[in-house]
């Protein structure tokens, strides 16, 4: 985990439905492009609306997974298991030549 | 200001429609796609987390059975998925586990070893012994078997891990067939197994739910009848039996491998997906294996969010697009059968302040409240919507004419108008109606709309809780403003502006010791105009800045001519615009046109009004502060009529504040008008504040300023403002004169 505080740091919220397909899938693609993209400078929280569906509000979430980047501002939303690498990519607004 | 409020505010809500908008759209593709596999449903007990079915793929519950570790990784060692078995092996919890690499698990002594046999894996199956490094920093002695195979279409690797530490695996380990019927059974989907000619071999217990009945030996077309694209769609094709391939090729035409069908089920409509495989042995055809998931729920999710798209989350009223497709619709249909519809745009008063002072809380409340209110005053086939913020519109289609619509208004005035209890709050809100009738002031959906609008302002200008009918003339008055600008950018350019120049009297010598600059236009065809009739455009238009530069500059260098040709200099006061005043360079401007002028400082006022000084506190004080330092005075125009007190004035370099006319006028028949004036007089005695009074007309008003021993005085009593060789003249016969009497003077004119 990185020090939230830095600058530059990515942090991210997953939210996810337990351990269902689509969830797992999430959060290996999320990893993924952390590593390979933001090495060092990401943080993700991982949120299971299974376990505390009242989460779902503070990100106004409809559908899972969704991500959420939480910062830097704006925030951004990427709806589905991040398994389209290019439109996580742009939907992320990630500085990275694709 | 406050439309250019108003246009913010809904440049705003329009970018956060079309987020809420975009978001939408991306929901709705990322389900269709297959990308999504839950939904946050809001209930009335909380949010509640609803699963697909179908969302659990059938080898899960057989790599979650298995007492082996088992792990689904890409060739370069990332995990993909893994079973419980393995995230106790490594003592993590299944999320921390997902989408790391499998190498942060292994016993530095072993790396190299597993790398290797990832390398080999490529080419076949491997097994190996080596031991993993657990979270809590144990190690765990397992025994690996990997194997290469595919994934989608991409290579990965599958692990199976066994724990030697323990020897117990040998008593779980089921029978083949066992196992095989126990997964079967377990799985979400409905399983069917035909043979070559559709009849049911082996099913499970989803799918006999499906069927209400069981299949074994059963044709599948009779169990399960299939629609598609509202038609029936048999699975298997009888005419040609045995022919597998023309049956399971219609149930798939475009060559995808699962399709979406449904089935009748009890009166209801199951949607459901579906996948069909041959099945073989060696190159003899067994027969077909269906797949079928439920998705009626993700159907009714799409549904949801589509409905979400076009109603408002708050009121659960439609929003500005499904307003704008019914409008569109009524409109379609009115003019088909020649029939009239109202468009009602209904802002509520002073909502704002609800949600400044009690919170958004108590806000939302009322909006909801007043939704309810407004769909019980319309007829079925009318729509409330709610386009945002505390703007609402009421469509009424098929009306007889404008006394229709203006029946419905008043009655939602009266609707309306009772009282609002928000926990300890009882709230009152009333609204303006604006109405906009088809076919007479419009017949496009912007139109009626843009129309209601000014006829809702109109309602506000009128003292709100009221309606008004659009008018032609509503819409002139805006054209009207608009040829005010056009007009006024020629003035610019034209020269069609000119100062004049009121004087002021010192009450107790009667000398004249200052004189405040006023702009006058004079229009080639309106007269000339004071600027009570354009000001507000200029402001608008941004004009003003240019406007009020030209003034300064213009009344600084007439002063300095007087003074060149002999006459006694004396103190010109000019009104600074809220515009110049929010300028950080104004201090700059100020000391270049007295440089470029050459007038003193001190031969320059600048007059501004309280409500100025009330915003940007910081910033104007210290722009005040550089003009003030440099010798120029400042006043505070119309004081009395703003709601600055004076402790807070004196933040500012202030030297003399001017008592509003309107004070002035009454100030003999007026005791609390004579008191306020009183007061302020000797307020700015004790903060060493020079005073005028404005707008003097009378010799009484002048005795009792006298008596009151205020300084100077400004009005017709002496002279209204007078062109610029008006007053040189005045200015001459003055200086002529040590005791010049102004009545005298002026019957003399």
């Amino acid at each position: 985990m990185q020090d939230a505080s830095s600058h530059g740091v990515y942090e991210f919220k997953l939210y996810i439905a337990g351990e269902s397909r689509r969830s797992v899938a999430a959060i290996a693609n999320l990893r993924k492009i952390c590593t390979q993209y933001l090495p060092g400078q990401h943080q993700i929280e991982i949120i299971d609306l299974l376990e505390n569906p009242g989460l779902a509000r503070a990100d106004q979430i409809v559908a899972i997974p969704t991500l959420v980047r939480k910062s830097p501002l704006p925030m951004r939303k990427v709806i589905g298991d991040l398994s389209d690498m290019q439109r996580a990519l742009t939907g992320l607004d990630l500085p990275v030549a694709i | 200001m406050d439309e250019s409020k108003t246009n913010d505010a809904l440049h705003h809500e329009n970018e956060e429609l079309k987020r809420r908008l975009t978001e939408a759209e991306e929901t709705l593709a990322a389900i269709r796609q297959g990308f999504v596999d839950a939904f946050v449903i809001q209930g009335k007990e909380g949010d509640q987390v609803s699963m697909l079915r179908g969302a659990e793929p059938a080898y899960r519950l057989l790599v979650e059975k298995m007492a082996e570790g088992a792990a689904l990784l890409e060739p370069d060692g990332t995990i993909l998925y893994c079973n419980r078995q393995f995230t106790q092996m490594l003592g993590l919890k299944f999320n921390e586990v997902i989408g790391t690499t499998l190498f942060a698990y292994i016993d530095p002594t072993d790396q190299f070893r597993a790398r290797e046999t990832l390398a080999q894996t490529a080419q076949g199956t491997y097994k190996t012994e080596l031991e993993f490094r657990r979270g809590d920093g144990q190690t765990l002695p397992v025994y690996l078997s990997l194997s290469q195979s595919t994934s989608n279409g991409l290579p990965v690797i599958s692990i199976v891990a066994t724990d030697l530490t323990e020897h117990k695996h040998d008593e779980r380990i089921l029978s083949d067939e066992k196992l095989a019927r126990l997964i079967l059974d377990q799985a979400a989907e409905a399983i069917v197994v035909c043979d070559v000619k559709g009849f049911v071999i082996r099913s499970n217990q989803a799918a006999s739910r499906l069927a209400g009945r069981a299949l074994i030996g059963q044709h599948f077309d009779d169990c399960l009848p299939l629609w598609h694209a509202g038609r029936r769609m048999p699975a298997f094709d009888r005419e040609t039996p045995g022919d597998i391939h023309t049956g399971c090729d219609a149930l798939a035409p475009d060559g995808e491998r699962s399709l979406d069908v449904s089935l009748p089920v009890c009166g209801q409509e199951l949607h459901l997906l579906m996948s069909s495989g041959p099945l073989y042995t060696g190159n003899k055809s067994l027969g077909w294996v269906f797949t079928l998931s439920d998705i009626t729920q993700r159907r009714a999710s799409e549904e949801r969010i589509r409905h979400m798209a076009q109603h408002d989350a708050l009121t659960g009223l439609p929003n500005r697009m499904l307003l704008m497709d019914r409008l569109q619709q009524g409109l379609a249909l009115s003019g088909r059968r020649q029939r009239k519809l109202a468009v009602m745009l209904l802002d509520l008063d002073r909502f704002k302040t609800i949600n400044d002072s009690l919170g958004h809380q108590v806000g939302d409340v009322v909006l909801q409240t007043i939704a309810a209110r407004l769909s019980g005053c319309i007829r079925q086939g009318d729509t409330v919507a709610r386009l945002g913020g505390d703007e609402f519109v009421v469509l009424l289609n098929d009306i007889q004419g404008p006394k229709d619509a203006g029946r419905t208004a008043l009655q939602i005035l009266e609707d309306i108008a009772g009282p609002i209890q928000v926990m300890d709050h009882q709230l009152l809100v009333t609204p303006s109606i604006g109405v906009a009738c088809y076919p007479a002031d419009g017949s496009d959906p912007d139109v009626l709309l843009k129309n209601a609008d000014m006829a809702m302002y109109q309602a506000k200008l009128s003292g709100r809780d009221c309606y008004r009918f659009y008018t032609q003339q509503m819409s002139e008055s805006a054209d009207e403003r608009l040829a005010l600008g056009n007009a006024l950018r020629k003035a610019i350019t034209e020269r069609q502006f000119e100062v004049y120049y009121q004087p002021q009297v010192d009450i107790k010598t009667g000398r004249l010791v200052a004189a405040e600059a006023l702009l006058r236009w004079n229009h080639p065809e309106w007269g000339q105009l004071q600027p009570g009739r354009f000001i507000h455009v200029a402001e608008e238009t941004g004009l003003i800045t240019t406007i009020s530069e030209w003034v300064l500059f213009t009344a600084c260098q007439q002063n300095r001519k007087w003074q060149d040709s002999g006459l006694p200099g004396i103190r010109i006061a000019v009104n600074l615009s809220a515009a110049q005043l929010r300028q950080p360079s104004l201090p700059e401007l100020v000391a270049a046109i007295l440089a470029e002028t050459r007038l003193a400082p001190d031969y320059l006022e600048l007059e501004l009004t309280e409500s100025m000084v009330m915003e940007n506190l910081e910033e104007i004080s210290v722009s005040l502060g550089k003009i003030a330092a440099s010798g120029v005075s400042i006043s505070v125009d119309d004081f009395g009529t703003g709601y600055s007190s004076l402790t807070h004035l004196k933040k500012f370099p202030i030297s003399k504040l001017k008592i509003d006319k309107s004070f002035v006028r009454d100030i003999v028949q007026d005791p609390d008008d004579a008191a306020i004036t009183a007061a302020i007089i000797a307020l700015c005695k004790n903060l060493d504040l020079k005073v005028t009074a404005e707008g003097v007309e009378t010799e009484d008003q002048m005795a009792f300023l006298r008596k009151l021993e205020c300084g100077i005085a400004q009005g017709f009593y002496f002279r209204e403002p007078l062109s610029t060789v008006e007053f040189e003249q005045l200015l001459q016969s003055h200086a002529a004169n040590p005791y010049f009497d102004w009545m005298q003077a002026a019957s003399g004119l």
